[in-house]
């Protein structure tokens, strides 16, 4: 219960958080919310997802345009065609981590672009082949880093 | 077994989702759930706005309280000015802003607009609405007294109004009935029952302006002879180095999307007009900048000293300047986005530093932002002068026309936009607009 109301809490900061990377124009900076859709694509409790799902979405609505359900959708969309896949990675191996990070940073961008529509502004960038690279080498590793912190640690899979 | 499928298939996540794309159909159900949740995750962001928050009044509102006269000024001298079309002597025009635009008519365009006066207010008015020496539409003053009045555009559908017009082809008149084209229209106007097809269907070009014609007694009401319509189109197959018309269409002067502000004619000898109906309401706010991912880069987190609702929509104010809009609404605190976020599309009124040249009513969609300023494209109107000051339009009823956005700047033709140069905005001195509908005597 006490991870549910920290998600709760934390997920706006994490947004924010990324909105402050997202200001370093020069430096390549982890995508947090890439990382945090990898985390949930690949590393937390199916049964959770909801839960981290909606509060993730109704936090993005504080950063971004368009009502909570858009995000939920924005978020959830590429993160429900990695679940199924993950049975048969290995979690763990960090050549399926990087490709998952690659394939999300091309999904949220395109799904963003479809979404944009139901709102007055746009929800997503698009994003270039050096944007793709850079995720797949700096979100993994901050993916690590999430689901190492509370909350986040105490949705993950028991297995791992 | 079981427990592998669960893993395979998420139930939970994917009902979920299925979940938020209903809500996404019908979204006034969760909306309000939304609000307060949302308020409670932005409790601590209040708390932090309170403690950092810095009091002033807004600084160099001199300026543009001067600015937003002549604008004012200029707009109602324009907007009045019929030109060459004599309007009856005994009628003085009335300057009415646009709130909103509603419906969908003729070329899939807005059908009708609400203005900020009452259906009480303009009883007796003439039927006809202008801008310049340009027929805009009709005035539509059914409903209770206390409503407000709307002006139904020549494309509203649902209160089809013929009326007669006129172009002069080959030094002759040739007369013609307007009438609203389908939604589906490419143009939201189309022509019917015209006096002369053989010498109509000889037309080979677009762009010969269509008047009015005063008829004795025009069954619509009197409308003066002269006043602009549109400009005729032609639509046909080509044969060789001309178009053989198959219908012919008009495209109004001025794209409803962009319309501001119209002119009502009433009596002079009537009663005194009475103010515009709906006012705003000014509430002092705090401001916190928030990093936003992009495309957005930065969110602004205000909450009302008042502790009262702020609506969606209101406009967010320095003085007499607009600086953004409500996004999200919520008690006591809101989430706002400044002008210059990208996607947005806003209805603007540009006033050219020429004062030879009239203002032109745009509406643009933010096409990006950078250190130089605010990258607009125009999405309908035309563009008059290089260069200017930009006013707020019709943008809802929380958002009156008539503010200052600031200096604005024509792009290179390769872009053919508009360069809109956005001052950094202060902390201190910001309030919130919201409607205040004046109360019924």
């Amino acid at each position: 219960m006490i991870a549910w109301v920290l998600w709760f809490f934390m997920a706006l900061p994490l947004f924010l958080l990324d909105g402050w990377f997202s200001g370093f124009e020069t430096l390549p900076m982890p995508d947090l919310t890439l990382a945090l859709c990898l985390f949930m694509a690949m590393h937390a409790r199916p049964a959770s997802l909801p839960g981290l799902l909606v509060f993730a979405g109704l936090a993005r609505t504080v950063v971004l345009d368009g009502d909570a359900a858009l995000h939920i959708l924005a978020l959830g969309i590429p993160v429900a065609v990695l679940v199924p896949v993950r049975v048969v990675f290995f979690r763990r191996h960090v050549l399926w981590q990087c490709l998952a990070a690659g394939f999300l940073t091309l999904a949220l961008a395109k799904v963003g672009a479809l979404l944009g529509r139901f709102a007055d502004g746009e929800i997503a960038s698009s994003v270039s082949f050096v944007d793709v690279i850079w995720a797949m080498l700096l979100v993994p590793p901050a993916a690590w880093i999430l689901r190492s912190l509370p909350p986040l640690s105490r949705f993950r899979e028991r297995s791992e | 077994m079981i427990r592998s499928g669960r893993r395979l298939f998420p139930v939970g996540l994917y009902s979920t989702l299925l979940a938020a794309a209903c809500c996404l159909a019908v979204p006034a159900i969760p909306r309000q759930v939304e609000s307060w949740l949302r308020s409670l995750q932005c409790l601590p962001l209040r708390s932090w706005n309170v403690v950092l928050a810095t009091e002033g009044a807004p600084s160099g509102e001199g300026a543009d309280v001067q600015a937003v006269r002549e604008f004012g000024h200029r707009l109602g001298s324009v907007a009045r000015d019929t030109g060459d079309v004599h309007m009856p002597a005994d009628m003085a025009g009335i300057l009415c802003r646009v709130i909103a635009r509603e419906g969908r008519g003729g070329g899939g365009l807005p059908a009708s607009l609400l203005l900020d006066r009452r259906v009480r207010d303009l009883v007796g008015c003439q039927s006809f609405v202008t801008y310049g020496d340009r027929l805009v539409g009709f005035l539509d003053l059914d409903g209770r007294p206390e409503d407000l009045a709307r002006v139904r555009l020549l494309n509203d559908r649902e209160r089809r109004r013929r009326m007669t017009a006129r172009v002069r082809l080959n030094d002759t008149w040739q007369n013609f009935v307007v009438e609203p084209a389908a939604t589906r229209d490419e143009f939201p106007l189309r022509v019917q029952t015209m006096e002369d097809p053989y010498s109509l269907s000889q037309i080979e070009n677009s762009g010969q302006v269509v008047e009015t014609v005063d008829l004795g007694k025009d069954p619509v009401g009197a409308i003066p002879a002269g006043l602009r319509v549109g400009r005729l189109r032609v639509f046909g197959y080509a044969t060789g180095s001309r178009v053989v018309p198959v219908q012919l269409y008009v495209t109004p002067e001025q794209d409803p999307r962009a319309i501001s502000a119209v002119i009502v004619w009433r009596p002079r000898q009537g009663h005194p007009i009475a103010p515009v109906a709906v006012g705003h309401a000014r509430s002092k706010v705090h401001l916190l900048h928030l990093p936003a991912p992009k495309p957005m880069r930065e969110r602004w987190f205000v909450s009302s000293t008042s502790g009262l609702a702020i609506p969606e929509g209101a406009a967010l104010v320095h003085g007499r300047r607009l600086v953004g809009t409500v996004v999200t609404t919520g008690t006591g605190s809101a989430l706002a986005a400044r002008f210059g976020s990208v996607g947005r599309v806003w209805s603007v009124t540009l006033l050219p530093d020429d004062p030879n040249r009239a203002p032109s009513d745009l509406l643009v969609r933010v096409r990006s932002r950078d250190v130089q300023g605010v990258h607009l494209t125009i999405l309908a109107g035309r563009l008059e002068g290089e260069s200017g000051r930009l006013f707020s339009g019709a943008n809802g009823r929380h958002c009156p026309g008539g503010l200052l956005l600031g200096q604005v700047s024509s792009e290179p033709e390769d872009l053919g936009g508009l360069l809109l140069r956005v001052d950094s905005i202060p902390a201190a001195g910001l309030s919130v607009l919201s409607e205040r509908r004046e109360s019924t005597p």
